[in-house]
């Protein structure tokens, strides 16, 4: 018997904006709008950046750094054109050994000396290690680093075997983590006001922990209607299991009100990502804490999820995959969207497609339609700074809390602490610190 | 036709084309560029159906930001536009409707941070711009004002180079000359320096072209600057050769994506700058040059080239002067060559044209003709005297250069006519 799905598809590629006051100055592709148009925020001349390097590296790290400020084939005008600004070096600390305790030692003598409103990012070269051990190079030298207000962005021996392909994600970066915006969509995305990249419930590294239960943190990603990131809160004290509705209350206290400072109006229509599917006992605490803050107002808790074993394919494309912005119903609150898959953009793909199951609960009734949610996500998956590739499979939101969740996996205590604490937390929330 | 000239009707068709294609009933998603472009196509007189359109719509577009204030989430661009279209239509005499002046005031108020309106120096620098005659309502204008002259003196003003044009009309505008002579310094030091990427040449030969009196000892290489960049602008509308790498990795650019804020410059300067062109019958040229070059009056040839960079330069007054010494030369050798002997002009002395005069009547040129000649002699010694140097106009040379040219092709064809017959 064959069975048959219902599907839909994406139109159109949503465009990106690469200009504040110039509308007409949009593309589909980041790559060919930085080239062209310059980032979306043309306020900074100077980058000022800082390097932590073993000593036998520092050479070929001041040359990535020069290439980026002459340019290259793939990035022809280098920073000055693809971003309207130059990286100035401020500041050089050496690393004795590839050893994590030595990182450490770096990190601290290094934020000791600086002052975090005088360096925009720090640009540290690391050995390769796998994100899923916590006491590594990356992990302890971004936490000491961020505790104390700086942003960093990390390179490795793999940055320099391609680089000419580093070039423009790694100028990316650090341009986002000085603190200025690259792009946003062009188009606002409809019947939506705010949306979060929620995540509870995340697990503080067990190194300089008080006590012997696990301690958890919360943070929440916060974007406009035109996917540009805002700001990042997070849960001022840690909490222990069963704290949950508390620390929620928390961090959608403090987005809704720095929010509604920043935009000036106060968000009705809010959708929530998570990568899990939220409880009931989420969502009933949510719409009180809302029914609170807001009075009136739509929600939708948006559950994003690659984890499922379903696949899909197009026999009509060369490939098989099932193409880039296309969509199954799997009910009228959920689909199957393909966002790696054939498209005519770019020849560059990987693999077969994981599909994003997007599952949609809305109250107090639907206000957005399932198609208009598709678009979101898809939206959103072009907002990502950290890659000007044109295929990315997540939208930012799950991609900035998983990136998030990860740190706070490596953080510890006194360092999460350290980060929340309010002269720390206004220089670092407005930049995405963690990507 | 000229290259430059075919360039601005391309430029001027292709912003027609755009915005016939627009659907006013529609809210526009870039009133901000359409407010550009209705500035700069008023300013040059444009008249067109286009026009009329993105003329009626503006003032129904006042009317509904900011005397309805019927305002989106867009509020930086919708009222930014409206404003800046306000000033386009107040100062062309095509405002149709009476502004709100209190609601305009309060929705300024309510946008303003740190003396910059929506965070933005561009909304900012036109805001104040379109609202001068305004500034006392507007409690932060000077602060603004501050910030737009603080960012020309650290030079972060050239971070977004369309704020040169912009910053630049604002300081012409509030005579804040020593600003503004700033401003225009810092971008031909970014020119000689050859420092400017292809994107931002256009806004900064905007600057350089419309203030040239201010650099006038770099007028040479700001003209070049300005006429090469005019003649590779078309590039802003085509695509971009790119390795077949790039294309695999970061894609293929679908369609070539231009700012409206760039195009509308472009045209405003190409439109400013091919009026002061001379374009001499490329006929007349080529027989002048040939004939003087056959004829070893070199010198006489070198002084038509002398006139013809002096006048790009602006020089107006060496330009008739080269102009009447190459007249008289050619003149002189013509006299020379039919009269079988030399005549002697003493130099610094006034110059007795009689024997000249009378020379061409004996050898049959009629009357009337001979007398055009003198008259072109005396308008040229007039507008060429040095003691009597007077503020010459543009058009005024341009006649100088085609009464010469015509004077010089007649001459040099009739002694062609007499040496071959005789």
């Amino acid at each position: 018997m064959v069975a048959f799905l219902a599907g839909n598809k994406i139109e159109n590629e949503p465009n990106l904006l690469f200009d504040k006051a110039d509308s007409s100055a949009f593309d589909s592709l980041a790559y060919w709008g930085l080239r062209r148009f310059g980032p979306y925020d043309k306020s900074i001349s100077k980058i000022r950046l800082a390097i932590i390097c073993p000593e036998e590296k520092i050479s070929q790290v001041k040359n990535l750094i020069e290439e980026l400020n002459k340019g290259t084939p793939i990035l022809p005008g280098g920073m000055p054109q693809f971003f309207r600004c130059s990286i100035d070096v401020v500041d050089e600390v050496l690393v004795k050994s590839l050893d994590t305790v030595d990182y450490e030692k770096a990190g601290i003598s290094f934020v000791k000396k600086n002052d975090p409103r005088d360096v925009d990012v720090v640009l540290a070269y690391i050995p390769k290690t796998s994100r899923y051990f916590s006491n590594t190079p990356y992990y302890r030298l971004k936490a000491i680093l961020a505790s104390q207000g700086f942003s960093s962005q990390m390179i490795t021996e793999w940055t320099f075997e391609n680089l000419r392909w580093s070039y423009l994600n790694l100028a990316s970066a650090i341009f986002s983590k000085a603190g200025c915006i690259p792009w946003v969509l062009e188009s606002e995305m409809r019947n939506i006001d705010m949306i979060l990249g929620i995540s509870i419930s995340n697990v503080v590294s067990y190194r300089n922990r008080a006590g012997l239960r696990p301690r958890y943190v919360g943070y929440v990603n916060v974007f406009d209607n035109h996917g540009g990131w805002m700001f990042i809160e997070g849960t001022a004290t840690l909490y222990e299991k069963g704290q949950s509705a508390d620390q929620l209350k928390e961090l959608l206290s403090k987005a809704i009100e720095r929010f509604k400072a920043k935009k000036k109006f106060l968000p009705k229509s809010i959708a929530l990502h998570y990568y899990k599917k939220f409880g009931n006992e989420e969502i009933e605490t949510t719409r009180k804490i809302l029914d609170e803050l807001i009075g009136e107002y739509s929600v939708a808790f948006i559950s994003i999820d690659d984890s499922h074993p379903l696949r899909l394919y197009d026999l009509k494309v060369d490939d098989g995959s099932f193409p880039r912005g296309y969509y199954a119903y799997l009910n009228q609150n959920e689909i199957l969207l393909s966002t790696t898959g054939f498209t005519t953009l770019a020849a560059k793909r990987m693999g077969t497609p994981k599909l994003l199951h997007v599952r949609a609960k809305q109250y107090p009734s639907e206000f957005i339609t399932i198609d208009e949610i598709a678009l979101q996500v898809f939206s959103l998956t072009k907002i990502d700074w950290a890659t000007v590739t044109p295929l990315v499979r997540e939208p930012v939101t799950l991609q900035f809390s998983k990136e998030v969740s990860y740190l706070t996996a490596a953080i510890s205590e006194q360092e999460w602490q350290s980060i929340i604490r309010p002269e720390v937390n206004v220089i670092l929330n407005a930049k995405p610190w963690f990507i | 036709m000229n290259r430059l000239m075919e360039i601005e009707n391309k430029i001027k068709k292709y912003i027609e084309d755009e915005l016939l294609q627009i659907n006013f009933e529609e809210r526009p998603r870039d009133p901000f560029g359409l407010s550009i472009y209705l500035f700069f196509l008023l300013k040059n007189k444009v008249a067109s159906p286009a026009l009329d359109n993105i003329v009626d719509w503006m003032n129904a577009w006042i009317d509904l930001i900011i005397n309805k204030e019927k305002i989106s989430r867009f509020i930086d661009r919708e009222l930014a536009s409206a404003i800046f279209g306000y000033y386009a239509l107040k100062t062309n005499k095509m405002l149709r409707i009476s502004l709100d002046e209190s609601k305009l005031i309060r929705l300024l108020s309510s946008n303003i941070n740190n003396g910059l309106y929506f965070d933005n120096f561009t909304y900012t620098i036109l805001i104040l711009l379109s609202l001068i005659d305004k500034r006392s309502y507007m409690p932060s204008f000077d602060k603004s004002l501050k910030l737009i002259k603080d960012a020309i003196e650290d030079r972060t003003i050239i971070n977004d180079a369309k704020n040169l044009v912009f910053s630049s009309m604002l300081l012409e505008k509030l005579k804040e000359e020593s600003s503004l002579n700033n401003l225009v310094e810092v971008c031909y030091r970014k020119i000689s320096e050859s420092d400017i990427r292809f994107d931002d040449r256009i806004y900064y030969a905007w600057v350089v072209w419309h203030y040239r009196k201010m650099i006038e000892q770099h007028f040479p290489l700001v003209r070049d600057f300005v006429e090469n960049t005019l003649k590779n602008a078309l590039a802003l509308l085509e695509q971009e050769e790119t390795d077949k790498l790039v294309k695999e990795m970061y894609g293929s650019e679908v369609k070539v994506r231009v700012s409206r804020i760039a195009l509308a410059t472009f045209f405003d300067l190409i439109v400013e700058f091919n009026e002061s062109q001379i374009e001499i019958s490329p006929f007349s040229y080529a027989y002048i040059k040939q004939r003087l070059f056959v004829l070893n009056w070199i010198d006489a040839w070198k002084e038509f080239e002398r006139c013809l960079n002096a006048f790009k330069e602006e020089r107006l007054s060496d330009c008739c002067n080269n102009l009447r010494m190459g007249l008289l030369m050619v003149w002189k050798n013509v006299y020379e060559d039919l009269e079988k002997s030399p005549i002697y002009i003493s130099p610094g002395k006034t110059v007795d044209i009689a024997p000249l005069k009378t020379c061409l009547k004996a050898h049959n040129l009629p009357d009337d003709s001979v007398s055009l000649i003198e008259r072109t002699w005396a308008y040229l010694s007039e507008r060429a005297h040095v003691e009597k140097k007077k503020i010459l106009s543009n058009y005024e040379v341009r006649f100088c250069i085609q009464l010469t040219f015509s004077v010089v092709e007649f001459l040099l064809r009739f002694h062609e006519q007499k040496t071959r017959n005789g």
